[in-house]
């Protein structure tokens, strides 16, 4: 049991040690000098605060948050077949079993390439009303 | 073992508390993320691991991930918690307690004692992955394109103009 | 654990027809992003069309098994009954697809879409109709459900059908909620979700809390074949919907949720020839199906949108079949499958006169109805027979589906049956008033000045392909009855 514990504490503690890592060669990498406007914004790399909260908002945003809703659960599906595929291969039905997750696999990432053909993963796409604001937007960035 | 529980319940009450408290949203969405993922632990303890992964995966990655976007897209706005404590809320405040402490004994009562265990089917991590393998490979497939259509229904839902 | 799989990889052979399917709609999706936008709309029909028939071969190949079969350990099983709901489910999807074709309801923007869903969607119903296992019950209930939201709300621009699909998911929703309760009872009560298991674990110790479960299922069945109480939701989506989708809708996901309801009912609260002793199987299914008759009838009454109209006619019929329900035995189940199939062609039918109406005229009144019967005498006459055969007139299928019914109900005997085969025959009288009306404008209502409408060929031919079969059967119905006989012997019920 402790050594259990030990293990996944040890885990635990590396996966700090890898966000803090990424993060810190990130200083080498990034410009540097003064920020500029948009960096005060909390995002500043995705949709701005124009305005206060009732207004319509462009539900392109839904699409990713559900596909990736939908990607998340697959993973969830997938996680305990690669628990026991060791399993099924030591029974020689490795095969069979890995045709059972391609499938899977397969009919979801259809629906990715459906996604992706409707170009429907751009962010920025016209919408009516929003043309102005977002071309200036664009151009305040380039700036 | 009985620490950790102890331990974990009580940040699970810090998190839960820093989701009501917090005074910027995204910091009360992290405060639900921290919550979800010490929710987790709970399946764990209970036996249940798939449920505990599950919880994970779905709620802490994907749940807070949606609630993070929209409050992104509507706009981080500090607010300033505005509880009153009035003579109603008060009122309120004791009935809830008093509902918790019911709860809390009659789970002591009768569920403490009881180890949550399904006694139909295996709940482990591996005896799920069995089975999805196995006796309900169907199911699973069906699953699949139940997926399918809801990215189908999600393109469509989310390009319509009315 | 290797005859579980072996059991897998055997089912396989008679999964043929939903494989294929399933691949034709795989196919279609990655189509969708290549087709033309201008030869879209002809493409995929063809290529629907082409994986229907494909599939349907298959269903004929695989064909009606001697003793049944359980698929995939347990979770389907395939009988004569599914493969009866098979031909049924294929040919309505058939027919919907060419409906959908012509129909202006359908723009090209979501037309391929449409065929994808009305894909998946068959693919649902047959699993649902199969299903012998709790899970797969909920998966399959559920897949037809979401399916039929989408297509409901899948039109662009239009405030009703974002309404309908609205109040349909919400519905839907909270109907499956209960239902899901239901399950989870019954699983708590016997470990098991295996229909079979549950039955064999069922004591009547627990009766209360049985009937409790019963009645939380019947919520979600009864929402999915619009049975009062739970059939508010269907003029509104109905009249939203896309016209082939509303066909599609009253024949397909009902047949379905008939076929489910008897099977799982048969199969859990009947040991195959009498209820259970401590579930109150008459007196649950006589009070929804006197309901439900009731409020579809007496609704119908006064619509003067045809959509809606038709709608509460399908909840009336609906009232009908469930007297099939109101006792254990073959003579019922027999009526009501035979009721499924008149259903399909003549509802269909009317549907069909309605859809090509508003494409040529964009009206569902019954009003624009006027001299219909002189401007397109031949869509005039099948509608006729439609409608006829929706109120159960001789020689029409629709009489002969009534008779089998009510045949069975008064074989069972006893003072509550007799009362209900006379309320049956009451509300037949009362619905040839309001179909009666739609006639009465299509050809006695004196007309002031000739509207052409201008139907094709495809329309006419159409309407007389659904016709035909409808006054055939009226009068040659036995060959359809003796499969269906065939059917139930080989099934398990």
């Amino acid at each position: 049991m402790i050594f259990k514990l030990a293990t996944a504490l040890t885990f635990g503690v590396f996966a700090v040690l890898f966000v803090l890592l990424a993060l810190w060669i990130g200083k080498f990498l990034r410009p540097k000098g003064r920020p500029f406007a948009e960096k005060d914004y909390p995002y500043e790399c995705a949709e701005r605060p124009l305005m206060p909260a009732w207004f319509n908002y462009n539900p392109r945003f839904y699409i990713y948050a559900i596909a990736f809703i939908i990607f998340d659960i697959e993973v969830a599906f997938i996680f305990p077949v690669a628990v026991v595929y060791k399993k099924w291969l030591e029974a020689h039905l490795g095969g069979l079993a890995f045709m059972e997750i391609a499938i899977f696999s397969i009919i979801l990432f259809i629906g990715l390439v459906y996604l992706w053909g409707k170009h429907d993963l751009e962010w920025i796409r016209v919408m009516g009303l929003w043309t102005s604001k977002r071309s200036e937007v664009k151009s305040h960035g380039q700036s | 073992m009985k620490v950790i529980f102890y331990v974990n319940a009580f940040f699970s009450l810090v998190f839960a508390l820093g989701v009501l408290f917090g005074k910027n949203p995204l910091r009360s969405a992290l405060s639900l993320l921290l919550f979800f993922i010490s929710i987790s632990l709970y399946f764990f303890f209970a036996g249940s691991d798939y449920l505990g992964f599950v919880q994970i995966i779905v709620y802490a990655g994907g749940i807070i991930v949606l609630i993070a976007f929209v409050i992104i897209i509507l706009g981080l706005r500090r607010e300033s918690p505005d509880f009153d404590i009035s003579l109603r809320s008060f009122v309120g405040i004791i009935l809830l307690a008093l509902f918790a402490l019911g709860v809390l004994y009659g789970m002591g009562k009768s569920i403490l004692h009881f180890v949550p265990q399904s006694p139909y089917f295996d709940t482990s991590v591996a005896g799920i992955g069995d089975a999805i393998f196995s006796r309900y490979l169907l199911p699973f497939e069906v699953a699949s394109i139940l997926l399918l259509v809801g990215v189908v229904l999600a393109f469509i839902f989310a390009k319509k103009e009315v | 654990m290797n005859t579980l799989v072996k059991s897998n990889l055997a089912s396989f052979s008679y999964f043929v027809p939903e494989l294929l399917v399933i691949i034709g709609i795989l196919a279609l999706i990655i189509l969708e992003l290549v087709f033309k936008k201008e030869t879209k709309r002809k493409f995929a029909t063809l290529f629907t069309l082409a994986t229907l028939i494909i599939g349907f071969i298959a269903v004929i190949g695989v064909g009606m098994p001697k003793n049944h079969q359980f698929l995939f350990n347990r979770m389907l099983v395939y009988d004569g009954v599914a493969y009866y709901f098979r031909i049924l489910f294929f040919l309505s999807t058939f027919f919907i697809v060419l409906l959908s074709y012509i129909s202006v309801e359908i723009s090209e923007k979501e037309y391929t879409e449409t065929m994808i869903l009305m894909l998946s969607l068959l693919v649902m119903m047959d699993l649902l109709a199969s299903s012998f296992n709790m899970l797969m019950l909920y998966l399959s209930l559920e897949g037809v459900s979401l399916l039929s939201y989408i297509l409901t709300a899948n039109k662009r621009g239009d405030v009703r059908a974002a309404e309908a699909g609205l109040k349909y998911t919400i519905y839907g929703g909270v109907a499956s909620g209960v239902m899901l309760f239901g399950f989870s009872l019954l699983y708590g009560l016997t470990g098991s979700l295996d229909l079979t298991a549950i039955m064999k674990n069922l004591s009547g110790q627990y009766g209360a809390l049985i009937f409790v479960a019963a009645i939380l299922i019947i919520v979600g069945f009864g929402y999915k074949i619009a049975a009062v109480p739970f059939h508010q939701w269907s003029p509104d989506v109905y009249e939203g919907a896309p016209t082939p989708v509303t066909a599609f809708l009253s024949i397909g996901p009902k047949a379905a949720g008939f076929a489910i309801l008897a099977r799982f009912f048969y199969n859990v609260f009947s040991n195959g020839t009498a209820p259970l002793k401590f579930f109150p199987w008459l007196l649950i299914f006589w009070l929804l199906s006197v309901a439900t008759m009731l409020v579809g009838n007496y609704a119908a009454i006064n619509q003067n949108n045809l959509k809606r109209l038709l709608a509460y006619s399908s909840i009336a019929h609906a009232g009908y079949m469930l007297m099939g329900m109101t006792f254990v035995g073959h003579l019922g189940l027999r009526a009501i499958f035979f009721y499924l199939f008149a259903y399909f062609i003549m509802n269909l039918g009317a549907f069909a006169v309605v859809s090509f109406m508003v494409n040529k005229t964009g009206s569902e009144e019954i009003g624009d109805y006027l001299g219909l019967g002189r401007t397109e005498p031949l869509v005039a006459v099948a509608f006729t027979i439609f409608l006829l055969s929706l109120t159960g007139i001789p020689p029409t299928v629709g009489f002969i589906g009534k008779f089998y019914l009510l045949i069975g109900v008064i074989f069972k005997g006893g003072f509550l049956y007799y009362l209900l085969a006379f309320i049956a025959v009451f509300f037949t009288v009362i619905s040839l008033f309001y179909y009666a009306r739609v006639l009465k404008r299509m050809y006695l209502d004196p007309v002031e000045e000739l509207k052409e409408v201008g139907f094709g060929m495809y329309e006419k031919a159409y309407v007389s392909v659904l016709a035909i079969p409808v006054i055939i059967l009226g009068i040659y119905w036995q060959p359809l009855m003796h499969l269906i006989q065939k059917a139930l012997e080989s099934s398990v019920f």
